[in-house]
């Protein structure tokens, strides 16, 4: 399952117009990154506190429902996060031209 | 009264005892009282006459004394026989006492006339019960020797009082001692300063000095003296010259009134210094105790998540009670108990799955145009074709590992509509043939398959089962089957037939088999050594049943070789739609075969159908009559069951690969040459033009190999087509190609619909009658 996952990442990469991949942890430490280190902490930093702010908001809104995946479309680019208790995973992909 | 004899003699003894204990002097020990018994008859009732006042006064104390007299005569009692004891001991004498016996106490009867007579009552200084008999043993004589005892006192009680009579000599003792104490003080208040510092000194002095000074201090300095009394010890020599000096000051006070008293103890005062004991301050500081600040937040769905962690640990508490029931019965029944299955950490299972999910939103980005035309998008240019489509490519799916391996059989899943798998096998078999690959692609995800299984021989053939839709059978170059189960991780092979009973050529062909018969699941394979299998799916096991072994009809084979009986080659398996025990199986011949799993000699016929290989038939999805033909002779062929002569032939300039009824109509048929070309017919439409006659595998020297219909029907018009290449092309059908039945117009306007199922069925039907009308004809011509 473990090497699953790191195949799939590394296809992740390899896939077109993705400009980075991050792995955190539960406690918000990024364990694994194809970006920069200052890019990297920052990404971090923000979107684990996003993170948190979207699953309050979704389970306030029902405690029986949960935060499942979060998408970003920005004018650059788009960021997808899948937040768990134990990590978080992004992808950063630019869109195709 | 009776008693009152007794009492009354009580009260003669009391007043005796009592003015003597007044009398008592403060402090004054016992033994006084003992010496000095004269004392006591100066106050006690001397006469021995009747006196009336004397009665009256007696009866008055006895009153007063009422209460207390039980408590004190018991009192005396005890006293008198422990006193007695004791001083017979501490004299070393052994003293027998003698009491007199007591009188009868028990009251005689008495007259009324007795009782009222007056009693004249007298009191009498001698005391009846007083003994006079007693004697004491004496050791020295050797003899008893009476005791003389003149006193006829008896004590009942004694204490010793603080207060003295003020005519008493004591008395007198003590006024002289106050006036010359007073005297002193006076002197004293006389004494100045440096005297007194003097004096003090000299007290100093005395308390370093030994005996030998307290001795000069007996002898009478008068300033050492002064100096005592002026010392802190006022308090208690007076106390000492009040209690127990008492008799020797008496002496001297009555020789030379007014003389300071002398210390006549062997005084002495002694003082040492100790070695002082030094204090020190000692200090230690510990290690500040650990805080921390705890704060937190409380929402509703963190309480949520406790009450459902609290539930689960509950749930889960029963379960192991129940487990552990269970293993208990396990153990006495067998002691082999199965190990638990060592799970994967559950966080990579999650992992994967988000991270699965993130790749579909990747591709979903990247091929978003695709999606948007495979839900949307309808070919205008349809309006002005009347009779013609377009296939409109969309997503192309290739597996790296199996570029340039050709696909050998695309089939879509039953339950999942995006979901297809692709076996990917070597066709020519004069190259290596160990790769095989069956991949599960799902629309969602084009860039990478759902699941992979490698094998080492080519893959020829797959099917889903209809209903669990996770088992895949797969047939292999190898000749033996497969069968996966997609729910476990990395798809895992279940089962794979052994050596022993697999196919001894290629299997061309697997297919689910929907028996309700068995309780197990089962499927067919069709194998190139001519044989038909069953194959059961067991607990541990796959069950081999050969169904039918096919032969090459003699005829067929030329005069040449009259005995030996050739088997067919099969390539190709289909399950009648209605009757699972009808199957069509078709051969390299050229010949298909119509059988039925429960005859294993026979079959219903074979019929030579095409010049070349049959690679495919496909039964009409509505009319199971109708069935249609793929040869490798170019043409095309639909049959009707039992008719020897096809209904339609279409020849497509190419070797056919593959040919499908569409789930959605009745009248559509589509088929695919080896020049990557496919075939659209829809009958309805034209019998004799395609629809679509187009290309749709991109590289020259690729060659189509199979096609198939998405069963979802107008929900996704899409058709599969692979390559021996590797690739496997979506393309959506145009809008003309899935034209939908008309509603009669008097139906219409009835406004009741009839079934499409049923429309379909009758459009068929109509051109059918069209079709078998002239064939009819020309047979009873002939």
């Amino acid at each position: 399952m473990a090497t699953e996952v790191d195949d799939t990442l590394k296809r992740i990469q390899a896939h077109k117009g993705v400009v980075g991949t991050i792995v955190i942890t539960g406690d918000g430490v990024p364990i694994k990154s194809t970006l920069d280190n200052t890019t990297t902490v920052q990404y971090t930093a923000l979107l684990t506190q996003l993170c948190d702010r979207a699953r309050t908001a979704v389970r306030d809104l029902d405690p029986t429902n949960d935060l499942t995946f979060l998408r970003l479309r920005s004018k650059k680019n788009e960021i997808m996060i899948a937040p768990d208790k134990e990590f978080v995973l992004i992808v950063i992909q630019a869109p195709a031209e | 009264m009776p008693g009152k004899n007794e009492e009354g003699e009580d009260t003669v003894a009391q007043p005796d005892t009592q003015p003597s204990e007044a009398e008592v002097k403060p402090k004054e020990p016992e033994k006084l009282q003992l010496r000095t018994p004269e004392r006591k008859e100066i106050l006690g009732f001397g006469e021995t006459e009747e006196d009336e006042e004397a009665i009256a006064l007696a009866k008055k104390i006895k009153e007063k004394e009422e209460k207390f007299k039980e408590r004190r005569y018991k009192i005396a009692q005890v006293k008198e026989n422990t006193l007695s004891v004791e001083d017979a001991i501490r004299e070393g004498k052994e003293e027998l006492v003698i009491r007199p016996a007591l009188v009868d106490s028990v009251p005689e009867e008495l007259t009324n006339h007795q009782l009222n007579e007056g009693i004249t009552r007298s009191l009498l200084s001698d005391n009846p019960y007083l003994d006079t008999d007693r004697v004491i043993f004496n050791h020295e004589k050797r003899e008893f020797q009476k005791v003389i005892k003149n006193s006829r006192e008896v004590v009942l009680y004694e204490i010793e009082g603080c207060i003295i009579h003020s005519n008493s000599q004591e008395a007198e003792v003590q006024a002289v001692r106050i006036k010359r104490e007073e005297k002193w003080a006076l002197k004293l208040a006389a004494i100045n300063e440096k005297q007194k510092r003097l004096l003090r000194a000299k007290v100093d002095e005395r308390k370093r000095m030994s005996r030998k000074v307290t001795e000069l201090d007996e002898i009478g300095l008068e300033t050492e003296e002064a100096g005592e009394e002026t010392s802190s010890d006022v308090g208690e020599e007076g106390e000492g010259e009040e209690g127990a000096m008492t008799p020797h000051i008496d002496a001297f006070e009555e020789d030379i009134p007014g003389k300071k008293l002398v210390n006549r103890f062997n005084y002495s005062d002694r003082s040492v210094l100790t070695i002082a004991c030094i204090t020190r301050d000692k200090g230690t500081q510990t290690a500040p105790n650990p805080r921390s600040h705890v704060t937190g937040q409380v929402s509703q769905w963190i309480i949520y998540d406790h009450y459902q962690k609290d539930y689960a640990a509950i749930q889960e508490a029963k379960e192991k009670e129940r487990q552990a029931k269970m293993i208990m019965a396990v153990k006495k029944e067998d002691r082999t108990i199965k190990k638990p299955v060592k799970t994967e950490d559950p966080i990579y299972k999650r992992m994967a799955e988000g991270i699965k999910i993130l790749e579909r939103m990747l591709n979903q980005n990247t091929y978003d145009h695709l999606a948007q035309d495979c839900q949307f998008y309808e070919d205008p240019g349809d309006k002005y074709r009347t009779e013609e489509g377009v296939l409109l490519p969309l997503w192309e799916f290739k597996y790296q590992p199996t570029k340039g391996i050709a696909v050998t059989q695309v089939k879509w899943n039953p339950a999942y509509k995006d979901l297809f798998g692709v076996t990917f096998g070597i066709l020519d078999f004069a190259e290596n043939d160990d790769i095989g690959v069956l991949s599960v692609f799902t629309l969602k995800n084009p860039s990478f398959p759902e699941f992979v299984k490698h094998f080492d021989s080519g893959a020829l053939c797959l099917d889903f089962h209809p209903r669990k839709c996770y088992y895949v059978c797969v047939g292999l170059q190898d000749g033996s089957v497969a069968v996966h189960n997609m729910q476990t991780p990395n798809c895992e092979t279940q089962f794979r037939s052994t050596v022993e009973h697999n196919h001894r050529s290629q299997v061309w062909s697997v297919l689910w088999c929907d028996d309700h018969r068995d309780r197990q699941l089962s499927f067919f394979s069709a194998g190139g050594d001519g044989r038909i299998c069953k194959w059961l799916l067991l607990q541990n096991e796959l069950l081999h049943s050969p169904i039918i072994t096919l032969y090459i009809d003699k005829h067929e084979l030329s005069s040449d070789i009259p005995h030996l009986k050739l088997k067919a080659m099969p390539t190709c398996l289909t399950f009648h739609p209605k009757d699972f025990e009808i199957f069509m199986v078709g051969t390299a011949f050229g010949t298909i075969y119509k059988c039925n799993i429960s005859y294993a000699s026979t079959y219903f016929y074979h019929m030579k159908v095409h010049e070349l290989t049959v690679y495919r038939i496909s039964y009409n999805s509505f009319i199971p009559e109708i069935f249609a033909t793929a040869g490798g002779d170019w043409r095309m062929k639909i049959w009707e069951d039992g008719r020897p002569e096809p209904l339609f032939v279409y020849n497509l300039d190419a070797s056919v690969q593959d040919v499908e009824w569409a789930p959605y109509s009745s009248t559509v048929i589509a088929g695919i040459t080896a020049l990557g070309r496919v075939y659209i017919y829809d009958l309805n439409v034209n019998k004799y033009i395609a629809a679509c006659a187009q290309y749709v595998v991109c590289a020259d020297d690729d060659i189509a190999t199979c096609l198939t219909f998405n069963p979802a029907g107008h929900k996704m018009p899409l058709i599969l087509v692979g390559d021996s290449g590797g690739t496997i092309t979506t393309l959506k059908l145009s809008p003309n190609l899935r034209l939908k039945p008309k509603q009669p117009r008097k139906r219409k306007e009835a406004a009741v619909q009839i079934d499409e199922t049923a429309l379909e069925i009758s459009k068929l039907e109509k051109i059918l009658y069209h079709v078998r009308e002239p064939m009819l004809r020309k047979e009873s011509e002939e």
